[in-house]
């Protein structure tokens, strides 16, 4: 670790002077449990270092009808959530990443803003349409769709003067339910492949009528599989429908190779079975919630 | 004689050295801090291969908090190149830089020492260092081909041919004859990747020279203190008697810890330059890539039986990737080879195997828990699985009658183990029995299996390079009645305080608590060879045995003298000498020590006075290998018998461990706790190398998974119960306390145990180590494709070489190693 200056801020507004004068000699912290690992390495070096984590009007949960939360909230609060819809989806995929430790320190806002490919909070948002609201020094917000958040791996549509303030996340549409399913080697591990559905079904016919399925982890950023969520809409989810979406989702999703974790052939072949598993969960659960 | 009390070994005494790590108090290695300390960083290899072009390291020098700066050109002539385990030996391969070639990645090129340990990774960063990159060659059997690139060119090769430095050949019986007799012959070829210890604690050491006295005080992280400081005086010409080295609490070590560091040479070096102490704690990558692994391996074998099931012969040539330096890799072909081949008594009447130990571009091989016996013991027991699959038999019954018994000990095998005692045959009856194994072989479910494997485990050996086999400790009886054992050994987590103390207890009946063990420091403790090869018990015990007897029997002779009774009669108990039968009588031990050390005039004339004190070392009646590798190379054998169960994803490929048993037996079980812990701790390694543990290098020798983000690492819910163990024990004849080894059995058959239960919940051989999970769902997706009930992954890696089985047929091919 290289020596660096260390402001711990109280405000945005204070995060976002600092951002507009220093550039990108100054990068927000939060968690630190992205940066801290590349500074350690040296692999990152800043002179300043602006501590956002205690910034008051960055933390907690609001619910109304949808949620809007804090982009500093720590996973540990998202998993203490007793929600059920968007809500019950964050607290599980917050709840499924590596340890204790991190999820005490981890946040939201860092993990979307890192946008590291194998983060599970960035398909997660594009899985609940959530929207990124962005803020300005000059106090001037802006909303960014989850889907167009990431432009790249680590990289994201925010400006070098511009932070993450909130996410807003709708609320579900009635009869409509959710499934995540992850791939990890071992208990830990970052996710080689990650899928989430949420589908809602007709109460009268239990036909699909809307389906978004969204792939991560695989790709550098989350894939919306739009083709293999039209499949499905109108119709019946049956298990030979989910196994059209899957191969659908194989062909709409390009992962990248990854030299120590999964060939591009493998996280294929997992992209094919989470997507089917997701699809059939994600039923199984609408089918109740229509009941 | 000793008095029929409570003993304590055999109980299960909370161990000793708990508490203080419990309560963080322990002292590592990382929290030392001397006066005027300061702190050097070791510039890296980036590749596999290169020559060094240029190395200027002016601009450190000018940095702030800069102190020194070391190059290869600052020990060339100075330094002597060392060998691998001990000193005299023919190989001196090792510098404390690469010598103008870089020969594996995250090898030493220069080092800077500062005021402060940022400072230092400063000073790193300024050296300009051009490097020629040179093509590597990564895979041990490539690397044995006459055409291959040399490793390292500057190594003196005085033995060996090409990258090749020596070999090790098995032979017994007449493989030609046990092939023609053969009814089915079944081959494969294997690899096995090189699983790292990851020990909590990571390397380092911290150096404080003295130029006054000229004396070097090693603080090492090190399993042997003498070791460290037998190679260092040689490698820096300072008499031995001037140099000290001791470790602090250490945080595991597993073998890894177990050679002279380059980083431990750099570091007295510049204490010696400046006379201040240096401090160097390696970070993950520094471990993982220059701090020892498992030897990955590539090996053909062949295993000869008769229809009914009768193994009559082994054949096997394969090849050791030691790295680009020695460092114990030979020792580990012997040793994990000869061993892994029992417990199959007539298979091992024809035996013919050749180990080439080849370096490679890639991290030097050490010392890891089960020392070449997991890759020997997985491929014989896959190919008796296979076996077993083509002439319809259950493989734990072919196991079972291929085994030496109980009851036929004393056994001396083909190989020329000497087999004292054993409970091999139960161990494999009783965990059989425990984990339900006919059950489910009778009811199988879909992508779920069973597997059995077996090894006996060494206990401790010795070692071939060097000849030796002990361990020493010197006793003191105080004269307030407590005692203070010195030990040669390096605990690293074993509890050596509390089974020392147990055994202590019981030889000169004093209470558990008033004895206390100092370990691993050259100036207190004699010399011995240290810990590792699960040997403390047995061995460092044995020595512990003989200084316990020579410390009562002095007492006897003062108790006898002044107590006016018989010697025979007398017996210890209750921290008191007496007649026995009549504890309420007789001396204190701690009169009797006062006596001897402050009354000296009341002692026998015979005895000798002062503190009464005892020094034992224990060298174990072993053998060196014969020139046709045979020999009892190990004093007693600890029989292994493990049953898995796994559950495979057939979606994803994922396997779970969702039961595993384990039946051993470790001689005389000194303290429960303590042997369940190893068998717990030895099976999630055992695991980890089964399912993913592998250092990767990529084509140029650069290391892709250097950290723990990286590297297949399971944590506690990815491992079953890991309570299923049942102690069987056979007490050793050998050793002195009736012990055999434990902690690394569990470690040795997990990936064979393992592999065999995926075959039985898949049909698919995996004959690659670890099977990871895209191996598993590729080979899975392989199978469907081919429709068949039965393969192996890689596909065709095992196969029928010879069949005179009805319905068998033979599909013989030339394999790779002719």
């Amino acid at each position: 670790m290289k020596s660096f200056e260390f402001v711990r801020v109280d405000t945005t507004d204070a995060a976002l002077e600092l951002l507009a004068k220093e550039g990108p000699e100054a990068r927000l912290i939060a968690g630190g449990q992205s940066l801290v690992p590349l500074l350690r390495k040296r692999q990152l070096q800043v002179k300043y270092l602006v501590d956002i984590s205690r910034v008051p009007e960055l933390q907690g949960i609001e619910v109304n009808g949808g949620l809007h939360i804090g982009a500093a909230t720590r996973y540990r609060d998202l998993v203490r959530q007793n929600g059920t819809g968007p809500a019950a989806l964050l607290a599980f995929c917050a709840g499924s990443i590596t340890d204790r430790q991190v999820r005490n320190l981890a946040t939201i806002g860092g993990s979307l803003c890192f946008g590291a490919p194998q983060y599970d909070m960035p398909p997660a948002a594009v899985t609940l349409s959530a929207v990124m609201v962005a803020k300005k020094a000059d106090g001037s917000t802006r909303e960014i769709p989850a889907g167009e958040f990431l432009v790249g791996a680590r990289k994201t549509a925010l400006d070098e003067d511009e932070m993450l303030v909130r996410v807003d996340v709708p609320g579900f549409e009635k009869g409509a339910a959710w499934s995540v399913q992850k791939f990890h080697p071992h208990q830990g591990q970052y996710a080689l492949a990650w899928l989430g559905c949420v589908v809602s079904l007709d109460s009268a016919t239990s036909a699909c009528r809307q389906v978004r399925i969204v792939a991560g982890c695989a790709a550098e950023t989350p894939v919306l599989c739009s083709r293999a969520s039209g499949l499905l809409e109108g119709q019946s989810p049956t298990t030979e429908a989910a196994h059209e979406a899957a191969e659908s989702v194989v062909d709409e999703v390009e992962p990248f190779a990854d030299l120590v974790w999964a060939s591009i052939a493998y996280k294929k072949e997992l992209l094919r079975t989470l997507t089917y598993r997701c699809v059939m969960d994600a039923r199984d659960r609408a089918l109740k919630e229509v009941g | 004689m000793k008095a029929k009390v409570q003993l304590k070994v055999g109980q299960p005494m909370p161990r000793k050295e708990d508490l203080v790590l419990l309560t963080g108090q322990a002292k590592y290695l990382a929290d030392m801090k001397l006066p005027r300390m300061l702190h050097t960083a070791i510039l890296r290899a980036p590749m596999g291969k290169a020559n060094v072009t240029r190395l200027d390291v002016a601009a450190v020098r000018a940095m702030p908090g800069i102190v020194d700066v070391l190059t290869p050109d600052d020990v060339k002539g100075k330094v002597e190149p060392w060998g691998d385990i001990c000193s005299d030996l023919l190989i001196g391969d090792r510098m404390p830089f690469a010598m103008g070639e870089v020969s594996y990645y995250g090898q030493e090129v220069a080092a800077v020492l500062a005021e402060t340990m940022y400072e230092a990774q400063d000073g790193l960063e300024a050296i300009q260092v051009d490097y020629e990159e040179l093509p590597a060659v990564i895979d041990p059997e490539a690397a044995a081909q006459p055409d291959a690139p040399v490793v390292n060119g500057s190594l003196s090769r005085e033995f060996g041919y090409g990258n090749v430095f020596d070999s090790y050949r098995l032979r017994t019986g007449d493989i030609d004859k046990a092939f023609e007799e053969a009814d089915l012959v079944v081959k494969g070829d294997f690899s096995f990747g090189g699983q790292v210890a990851a020990s909590m604690e990571p390397h380092g050491c911290v150096v404080d020279y003295d130029p006054s006295t000229q004396k070097l005080t090693v603080y090492s992280t090190t399993q042997s203190v003498f070791l460290v400081r037998d190679l260092l005086a040689k490698a820096l010409h300072i008499a031995r008697n001037n140099i000290h080295v001791l470790t602090l609490t250490l945080g595991g070590g597993y073998g890894q810890k177990l050679q002279l560091f380059g980083h431990e040479v750099i570091a007295s070096i510049f204490a010696m330059r400046t006379g201040r102490p240096v401090k160097i704690v390696l970070d993950r990558e520094e471990v993982f890539s220059a701090g020892g692994r498992r030897a990955s391996q590539v090996r053909h074998s062949e295993l000869m039986l008769k229809k009914d099931g009768t193994l009559v012969g082994y054949r096997e040539n394969f090849y050791h990737n030691a790295g680009a330096n020695s460092h114990w890799a030979n020792q580990i072909v012997r040793i994990g080879t000869q061993i892994g081949m029992l417990p199959y008594k007539t298979m091992m009447e024809n035996l013919y195997i050749d180990g080439n130990v080849t370096y490679t571009n890639t991290s030097p091989v050490g010392a890891l828990r089960g020392f070449g016996t997991p890759q020997s013991v997985f491929c014989k027991e896959t190919l008796i699985e296979y076996a077993a699959q083509l002439l319809g038999m259950d493989p734990l019954e072919m196991r079972l009658k291929n085994s030496i018994r109980a009851d036929e000990c004393p056994y001396t095998t083909p190989a020329g183990q000497k087999i004292d005692t054993t409970s091999m045959d139960i161990c494999i009856e009783k965990v059989a029995e425990a984990s339900g194994w006919q059950a489910a072989r009778r009811a199988p479910k879909p992508y779920v299996g069973v597997g059995n494997a077996n090894t006996m485990k060494y206990t401790s050996c010795r070692h071939p390079a060097f000849d030796s086999d002990l361990d020493a400790v010197r006793m003191r009886l105080e004269t307030d009645g407590t005692v203070t054992v010195f030990s040669s050994g390096a605990p690293q987590g074993q509890g050596h305080e509390t089974f020392m103390s147990q055994i202590v207890a019981d030889e000169l009946g004093v209470d558990f608590e008033m004895v206390k063990v100092v370990s691993a420091d050259t100036e207190l403790v004699p010399w011995g060879l240290g810990t590792w090869g699960s040997r403390a018990a047995a061995i460092t015990g044995s020595a512990l045995m003989i200084a316990s007897g020579r410390i009562r029997e002095k007492l006897y002779k003062i108790a006898a003298h002044i107590m006016e009774a018989p010697i025979d009669d007398l017996v210890v108990s209750g921290n008191k000498v007496h007649v026995r039968g009549n504890p309420d009588q007789g001396m204190w031990i701690q009169q009797l020590a006062q006596l001897c050390a402050y009354r000296t005039h009341q002692l026998p004339p015979d005895v000798e006075p002062g503190g009464i004190e005892a020094i034992a070392t224990f060298d174990t009646p072993t053998d060196r290998e014969d020139p046709s590798g045979r020999g009892n190379f190990s004093l007693t054998y600890s029989a292994h018998s493990d049953v898995a169960k796994v559950e495979v994803d057939p979606g994803t490929g994922l396997i779970r461990v969702i039961d595993y048993f384990q039946a051993t037996d470790c001689g005389t079980v000194i303290n429960p706790l303590i042997v369940a812990g190893q068998h717990q701790g030895a099976l999630e390694m055992g695991q980890g190398q089964a399912l993913g543990e592998d250092l990767i290098y990529d084509e140029s020798g650069r290391l892709l998974n250097g950290s723990f983000r990286d590297y297949y690492f399971p944590v506690a819910s990815d491992f079953p119960d890991l309570n299923n163990h049942i102690d069987v024990p056979a007490p050793s004849e050998m050793s002195l306390t009736g012990a055999k080894s434990v902690g690394e059995g569990a470690t040795v058959t997990p990936p064979a145990a393992i592999a065999n239960a995926v075959h039985d919940a898949t049909g698919i051989f995996m004959t690659e180590i670890p099977i990871t999970a895209e191996k598993m769902c590729m080979a899975l997706r392989e199978k469907e494709r081919r429709g068949v009930e039965q393969m192996s992954w890689p596909p065709e890696s095992i196969w029928v070489e010879k069949s005179r089985v009805e319905g068998v047929a033979a599909t013989p091919r030339a394999a790779a190693q002719e």
